[in-house]
């Protein structure tokens, strides 16, 4: 049993002290009510993470409800950025024609995230703004180069996804997008096979010197971490690749459940079957 | 606490939003506090008891209802997120005499019975998509709920004869 600021039983919504809402209609008003108060209100997005938090004891005392906020419900794609809402679901994204066409195959991936209940009401930017390791867009994302659009008072700015994650303190801004890169990019993969051990995303982009492979390796406790390397194509030795690509791990990334050796072993082999997926696929 | 945080005790947001909704069917009217949950209001103020509370943070799908024909765990949602929506508890189907009702009732597809309601409602959220799904879609469906009986062979086996009935007319 957990102790919490509300005694010996974890707390809930049941326990949860008086709350006042904020419901903003345009994003300029989110971030407004966000910057007004001493103490920022609680951002709520789908809900699915606060109340979690509230068995963890967090008691807010302003909530800022964001979901009449249309302009963080788009999905666009200009070409060189797919560009997503906030406030877009895993199941409305993941069915996205706009997702399904710029990534397919991260649309796919993004369809398996929590379950089906869950996916109709999580949203995106919840899941990146709650910072838990063991959520698993991160890692998608990390993978994809994606970057973090944050309002801060009139100020935009952007973040890549590990910077975000490794951010102390719970920052007085509103995540308004996530942004992916396109530009070059030819393929990418999930693995999840070991989740929540380790999950593992890979994109792949096409550069003048070959095809350049981005990994993203998450593990329940530790925030993805980012391998890079280069090939001049899925020809050559697959299993060789992947272990070059892994002997870049850092001796000291592991998390409370593995070891870096573990890391190292199963972060390869994963690599192994995800660069066979994409060669027989015909990259 | 911070002497920045005692200063700044003006709530200046809405502590009890008046709602609008349709609640199985019938419009309503409500006051209520801003923290309430959406269970709170059906199980403890409108007294619909069908709608079961077990985990309290979202995972079980025990308490789940319908809102907008999306299956919404009402434990973790607030009660001011239903304001101009509709929402449809077990009450409202079972009014409705929907299939699932009586194929769970013919298969016993329940043991102890405390996930029965949310597992019907996942499973018309699925029908009224899917009226013929794969049993493989029904299990991804019903993977989004908790039966502690471990009852689920019989529970799939419902809402495929559910589906099934339906096709039937």
């Amino acid at each position: 049993m957990k102790r919490t600021d509300g005694g010996l039983i974890s707390t809930s919504f049941r326990t949860i002290g008086d709350v006042a809402v904020i419901r903003p209609r345009s994003l300029d008003d989110a971030v407004a009510a966000l910057m007004q108060h001493q103490v920022p209100p609680a951002i709520l997005a789908g809900g699915t993470d606060m109340v979690a938090r509230f068995n963890e004891g967090f008691n807010p005392r302003r909530v800022l409800a964001l979901a009449d906020v249309g302009e963080l419900s788009a999905i666009e794609d200009d070409g060189e950025v797919l560009r997503i809402g906030a406030l877009v679901t895993h199941a409305r994204g993941s069915q996205s024609d706009t997702v399904r066409r710029a990534v397919p195959s991260f649309a796919s991936a993004w369809a398996r995230i929590a379950n089906v209940r869950v996916r109709f009401t999580a949203t995106i930017g919840g899941n990146v703004m709650a910072r838990r390791t063991r959520y698993e867009m991160p890692v998608l994302l990390a993978a994809l180069g994606a970057q973090i659009r944050v309002r801060d008072g009139n100020a935009s700015r952007l973040w890549n996804v590990q910077s975000y994650l490794q951010r102390e303190g719970a920052p007085r801004e509103l995540l308004t997008h996530v942004e992916i890169p396109l530009a070059d990019l030819c393929a990418f993969d999930y693995e999840r096979g070991m989740r929540p051990i380790i999950t593992q995303a890979l994109a792949v982009r096409r550069s003048g010197k070959g095809l350049q492979l981005r990994v993203a390796l998450g593990t329940e406790a530790m925030a993805p971490y980012v391998l890079e390397g280069t090939c001049d194509d899925l020809t050559g030795d697959i299993e060789a690749l992947a272990a070059r690509l892994f002997e870049g791990l850092p001796s000291g990334v592991c998390d409370h459940l593995t070891s870096n050796a573990y890391l190292r072993d199963v972060g390869r082999t994963l690599l192994g079957r995800q660069l066979t997926r994409l060669a027989r696929g015909g990259l | 606490m911070a002497v920045s945080d005692l200063i700044d005790d003006r709530l200046d947001g809405d502590e009890t939003p008046a709602l609008r909704f349709v609640l199985n069917g019938v419009e309503h009217t409500e006051t209520v506090p801003a923290r309430m949950s959406l269970w709170e209001l059906l199980h403890d103020r409108l007294t619909l008891q069908g709608t079961k509370l077990a985990c309290s943070r979202g995972v079980c799908g025990s308490c789940s209802v319908l809102i907008d024909g999306v299956p919404q765990a009402s434990c973790s949602t607030f009660a001011f997120s239903i304001d101009g929506r509709h929402v449809d508890t077990i009450e409202g189907i079972a009014a409705a005499a929907h299939p699932l009702c009586e194929a769970f009732a013919a298969r016993s597809a329940f043991q102890c019975g405390y996930c029965t309601s949310g597992m019907i409602v996942i499973a018309k959220a699925l029908l009224d998509r899917e009226p013929h799904p794969t049993r493989q879609t029904v299990i991804e469906w019903l993977s989004s709920n908790v039966c502690r009986c471990t009852g689920y062979a019989m529970i799939i086996e419902a809402v495929l004869a559910a589906a099934e009935r339906g096709a039937d007319g």
